[in-house]
């Protein structure tokens, strides 16, 4: 039987982006234009089925450029893996965030 | 704009973002604290350095906050969150009885005050072995109130054990009599005249007698009509 999770569309949007090098949350909302009352949730959802994790910047890199540090959210294998799926259920959206990456370079 | 509106802009979101901070779990809270305010200040210094800092932009970053609260009930309220809080609840007895009270109070219609104090209190009627319940056999659901204020009349008349009679309608309404308009009382009206009686003293041997006449309209409605003992 298929265990890896079914996604909404919000929450496979959100993967998707973070898997095109997006990963904070910042850059995720200004990619999918979600407001931050969608996005962080989903980020938690999605970190809560092990499909992202997140990891805090090195203290001292943020120390010596005088800013906060900030928490980064990158794939794991069973989100690339739930990604691929998705793609096949929501086809149009890889194409959206790769629009989008490309105008923003 | 320079560095003071962002400072200013800065302590508002803050602000917003500490009120929001309350509804996360103690055990997350710093953390959780400590990521939407380096978002902010990344996003503050971004649009300061941009030279995009103008009263939407800076809308925009305060509606980003107020987003906070939506992640911070996630926090609170998800579905593991929620199956851990169920988990580690105290499972006693006691508890358990405590909780069940709780829910049928909050499920129960109307007052729940009210009609926890109809248990406890003794009944409105002293009297209530005098009273006798009729029901109008063969009527249709609703009665005309000249009509019920005669009927009942004259059967406190035909009958030699009712010492007196008074008509009670589902709703007040006023009736044509000889003596002028009267009015028909509502059913508040009955507890009213019980609650009296309650508090005069009845004599020993006392053998008053009482008809109270109800008419169902539906199902939780009833009492179109009552007679009270004078």
């Amino acid at each position: 039987m298929d265990d890896t999770p079914k996604l909404s569309y919000t929450s496979a949007l959100v993967l998707q982006t973070i898997s095109s090098g997006y990963s904070y949350g910042f850059d995720i909302m200004d990619v999918t234009g979600f407001p931050s009352g969608t996005v962080y949730p989903a980020l938690r959802r999605l970190e809560q089925l092990e499909l992202i994790k997140s990891s805090w910047e090195a203290e001292r890199a943020a120390f010596l450029e005088q800013r906060p540090a900030r928490k980064y959210y990158t794939l794991t294998r069973e989100g690339k893996e739930t990604l691929a799926k998705a793609i096949g259920r929501y086809t149009l959206f890889e194409q959206l965030v790769g629009s989008e990456k490309s105008k923003r370079r | 704009m320079g560095k003071r509106p962002l400072k200013k802009l800065l302590c508002r979101c803050n602000h917003v973002l500490r009120v929001a901070s309350w509804i996360v779990p103690r055990g997350q809270r710093v953390e959780w604290l400590r990521e939407w305010q380096g978002e902010v200040w990344h996003w503050g210094h971004f649009l300061m350095e941009s030279g995009r800092l103008s009263g939407r932009t800076e809308q925009e970053l305060l509606r980003h906050c107020w987003g906070a609260f939506a992640d911070a009930t996630w926090h609170r309220f998800n579905r593991v969150a929620v199956l851990r809080f169920m988990h580690e609840w105290p499972r006693t007895p006691r508890f358990c009885i405590f909780a069940i009270l709780v829910v049928l109070v909050l499920l129960l219609p109307g007052d729940p005050v009210s009609i926890f104090s109809g248990f406890i209190a003794p009944p409105p009627y002293a009297d209530s072995d005098h009273l006798m319940t009729v029901f109008v056999p063969g009527r249709p659901t609703w009665l005309a109130p000249e009509f019920l204020r005669d009927w009942v009349f004259q059967l406190s008349r035909e009958t030699p054990l009712i010492s007196g009679s008074a008509a009670y309608a589902w709703r007040p309404s006023l009736v044509r009599g000889p003596s002028g308009t009267e009015s028909i009382l509502s059913e508040g009206y009955t507890r009213a005249i019980w609650t009296s009686r309650r508090s005069s003293q009845p004599r020993q041997g006392d053998s008053r007698n009482g008809l109270v006449i109800m008419r169902k309209l539906r199902s939780s409605e009833r009492c179109a009509l009552a007679k009270s003992v004078p």
